[in-house]
């Protein structure tokens, strides 16, 4: 090979052996600095936003009057949840459509907060009408009802979906957490 | 170039990152099964989900898992870091902080979420402990942090399992690999035991490590196997079967047939390469042949087949293997050196004219892509690049796990692609895409606190207004009215108990006629006989029947009074309990007030104040975006104006050949 193909022959050997440096690694360091102080800020605008959620909440939800439901379901086998409706005291306060996404995170284990509010002290009725998809993929529209007491403290109600095994069937039910 | 290439740079880039935040989610679904081996067993154990966390003991723990789940990872850190405040997490604190490094590290916290992962490991099971230092080895690895990496590596205990240890080797082998420690490498990855899927990888590692060591023949055999697709037996020396844990094999190249192709042709280009520079061109040529032509590494296969076809004098069939790269995209610097290396080969053949047309036809590719580079640079100059290259990827949709899928359709795309693949570049963009939606972040949060503040300042007044309202003591002369008639009733009750009045517990009606029979009876001594006889007996009926009346009712009448001195009592107990509620509610809302006031008053500047970090932050990156397309650019640039001089250059000396032996111009 005469010099100038060796001359080709070396680059190509270049290109080929040392195909992962590049200027671009160069600027890997000046990245790493960069990415150092974005992470710096990205962790105070993280708590900056946690401080303003705790304010809001606050705020517009003091706890003696606050009242919080939340959604969680056990296993699933025997509905399938499309859609929630919640009534306060005769009043539609919530009414949720659910995508697959949001059905699933409920499946793996999530809880949602369907509903915060205030309510003032003494007794309340809370309607939750639950539709989707009951056994053998029939349509199924199931309501509960809890009537509660508030007090002066916040009130967290848990609406539950669970499977019965020994019915076959889903069971929709409610806890008062303290 | 044909964009299809360009969308397969994209795929591949978008796919080793997505790998990326894969891992970094597999940790954070790693956190959620250790949650599972450490609490109460699942109500249902059917279930065969990998991250099925179990009853969960903690509203404010589902709720973030809710978040997480649903894809919102930002509002999933939120409720924990939230939770993790007011201290909600009773039951799952750990789970919380495990979850929470786990998202960190997707969101390119690495700092905060290794602080989070180094303090909870060590309590945690060893097994578990040891997996999520492996993740974090890979991930520091990827992100070209290799002493972390290696930190990480040597957190790792010793009594690993059998797949961690082989993860734990492989990558270990690849980092002494990549500081051409190859004696190292040689030394892990000969002892190495690992899981089918893997075993190819090893063997091209080892392959490489003992080719760059020197040792070209035992290197060779490996590579060979690699390119045609022979593992080892799992069964021989050194080389057992073990099934990697599931987690592991989720970040982990699966066993689809195109990730074994790119080996082999990995492989074959490696071996073909140490061949011809060893001066073996058939053997050379005989592997660089078989990398498929849909391969990345096609370009640099054939420019070098057709290498190896010259140092075997055989020019006609270099020309056709670089003829083949004419099609394939021009800024692959395989491609652009095989536009010059075909004159070279027809002058070597003898065929000047052909040489010269082909020098001609590369100094117009060359030219049009200096041109194209020119005219970006010019938009790279104004600034407005990044802002133009995320406008088309504005999807409404803010995620961390958010890449680059649309360039501009222009031009200078093509380069673009090369450019995005780079993954300092994508790490950037991220960066700048997650400072945008953090800008509107804070920006939606300095509307809200105006209106909270002003929502404040209408509750002071109202409260005021109350003020004078409790001033007037309405509220308390009423139930002062209640606690008198309580005390009224009570006293009466207590009465009629004590002297069993029947009377004073009858009707009106009845004490009506009770008093009528009364000022009868006084007059009825002034009757003559026989009238006062008659009503004498009359006057005993009545009064007889009322008194009866009066008797069968007693019982009932009094439970009644009582009960209703009952309810008074409750009421003004009420009402005092309220009342008290009310005074201390009256007493705590200016605490109140202020508290607000001076938590509003802080946290405003703070926003303010991050605002124009963020803004600042976002500035820099347009610049680091924008220098590091410059930078690529000016790498383009310089390859292409030195192919240019080379190929005017060797246009000229074939020039000065045809004149100095008086043949005519071509």
């Amino acid at each position: 090979m005469n010099q100038s193909g060796n001359r080709f022959f070396q680059t190509v050997a270049c290109v080929v052996l040392l195909a992962t440096v590049s200027g671009l690694q160069v600027a890997a360091a000046d990245f790493q600095n960069l990415d150092s102080e974005v992470q710096d800020l990205k962790k105070e605008l993280m708590e900056l936003n946690r401080d303003l959620f705790i304010l809001e909440e606050e705020l517009l939800f003091p706890a003696n009057t606050q009242v919080t439901v939340f959604l969680s379901m056990d296993v699933g086998e025997y509905f399938a949840l499309d859609a929630v409706d919640l009534k306060v005291d005769g009043k539609k306060v919530s009414s949720w459509l659910y995508t697959e996404r949001e059905a699933d995170a409920l499946l793996r284990g999530g809880v949602q907060r369907l509903y915060m509010g205030n309510l003032k002290a003494g007794e309340h009725e809370l309607v939750a009408v639950f539709t989707g998809k009951g056994p053998r993929e029939r349509d199924y529209r199931r309501a509960t009802t809890l009537k509660f007491s508030k007090g002066l403290g916040a009130k967290f109600v848990e609406l539950q979906i669970r499977d019965s095994e020994r019915n076959m069937q889903p069971e929709f039910d409610t806890r008062e957490w303290d | 170039m044909c964009m299809s290439q360009g969308a397969a740079i994209i795929a591949t880039t978008v796919n080793h990152l997505s790998a990326l935040r894969r891992t970094a989610l597999v940790l954070a679904s790693l956190a959620l099964c250790a949650y599972v081996s450490a609490a109460e067993a699942p109500r249902h154990t059917d279930r065969d989900s990998a991250d099925f966390v179990g009853p969960v003991r903690d509203l404010a723990y589902g709720e973030a898992l809710f978040e997480f789940y649903k894809g919102d990872h930002f509002a999933a850190a939120t409720r924990l870091l939230i939770a993790a405040r007011q201290d909600t997490l009773k039951h799952h604190r750990d789970d919380g902080r495990l979850l929470l490094g786990g998202l960190y590290l997707s969101y390119g916290l690495q700092n905060d979420a290794v602080e989070i992962f180094s303090a909870l490991l060590k309590e945690r099971a060893p097994g578990t402990a040891n997996r999520a230092w492996m993740y974090l080895a890979e991930i520091a690895w990827q992100r070209g942090n290799t002493i972390r990496a290696k930190q990480a590596l040597g957190n790792m205990g010793r009594d690993l399992d059998e797949g961690l240890a082989a993860a734990h080797g492989l990558l270990t082998a690849r980092i002494a690999i990549d500081e051409e420690r190859f004696d190292d490498a040689i030394a892990v990855l000969e002892d190495w035991r690992g899981g089918r899927e893997l075993v190819s990888y090893a063997q091209f590692n080892l392959g490489v490590a003992l080719i760059r060591h020197g040792q070209l023949t035992r290197g060779a055999r490996l590579l060979d196997q690699v390119g045609r697709g022979h593992q080892r037996n799992p069964g021989q020396r050194g080389w057992r079967h073990f099934e990697l844990p599931r987690l592991w094999l989720q970040t982990r190249v699966s066993d689809r047939p195109d990730e074994h192709q790119a080996l082999r042709d990995r492989a074959n280009l490696a071996l073909g390469f140490a061949w011809l520079q060893n001066g073996q061109a058939q053997r050379a040529r005989n592997y660089l042949q078989k990398v498929d032509n849909e391969s990345p590494w096609f370009t640099r296969a054939s420019l070098g087949a057709g290498w190896a076809a010259t140092e075997l004098g055989e020019h006609s069939d270099a020309v056709n293997y670089w003829t083949q790269l004419r099609e394939r995209d021009h800024l692959d610097p395989a491609v652009q050196e095989s536009l010059l290396a075909i004159p070279f080969a027809r002058n070597s053949m003898g065929d000047e004219p052909q040489a010269l047309q082909e020098y001609q036809f590369a100094i117009r590719q060359f030219e049009y892509e200096l041109n194209v580079l020119r005219e970006f640079q010019k938009e790279l100059d104004q600034g407005s690049f990044v802002r133009a290259l995320l406008r088309d990827n504005e999807t409404g949709s803010v995620g961390w796990f958010w890449n680059l899928r649309t360039l501009p359709d222009t031009d200078v795309s093509r380069y673009l692609y090369h450019l995005i693949a780079d993954h300092a570049f994508q790490e950037g963009l991220k960066n700048y895409r997650d400072l945008v939606d953090l800008k509107n972040n804070l920006k939606h949060w300095q509307e809200k606190i105006a209106v909270y503040e002003a929502m404040l300042d209408a509750r002071r007044q109202r409260y005021d207004r109350s003020m004078e309202v409790q001033r007037g003591g309405e509220e308390s002369q009423r139930l002062a009215r209640l606690r008198d008639r309580w005390i009224r009733v009570q006293q009466r009750l207590t009465d009629i108990e004590a002297s069993g009045d029947r009377v004073a517990l009858a009707t009106p009606g009845e004490q009506e006629q009770w008093q009528r029979l009364q000022s009868i009876q006084n007059r009825l001594g002034t009757l003559p006989v026989p009238d006062h006889d008659i009503a004498t007996d009359k006057h005993r009926l009545l009064k007889g029947v009322l008194i009866w009346n009066f008797e069968q009712q007693y019982s009932a009448r009094l439970w009644e009074m009582k009960q209703a001195e009952q309810h008074l009592r409750r009421a003004v107990s009420n009402g005092q309990k309220l009342e008290e509620s009310l005074r201390t509610a009256r007493e705590q809302a200016p605490v109140d007030f202020t508290g607000f006031q001076q938590r509003i008053e802080t946290l405003a500047p703070r926003i303010d104040a991050q605002l124009t970090d963020v803004i600042h932050a976002l500035g820099q990156h347009e610049s680091y975006l924008a220098d590091l397309t410059g930078r690529q650019f000016q790498q383009h640039r310089e390859r292409l104006t030195a192919y240019l001089a080379e190929a005017r250059f060797a246009l000229a000396s074939t020039f000065d050949r045809a004149a100095q032996n008086g043949e005519p111009a071509p």
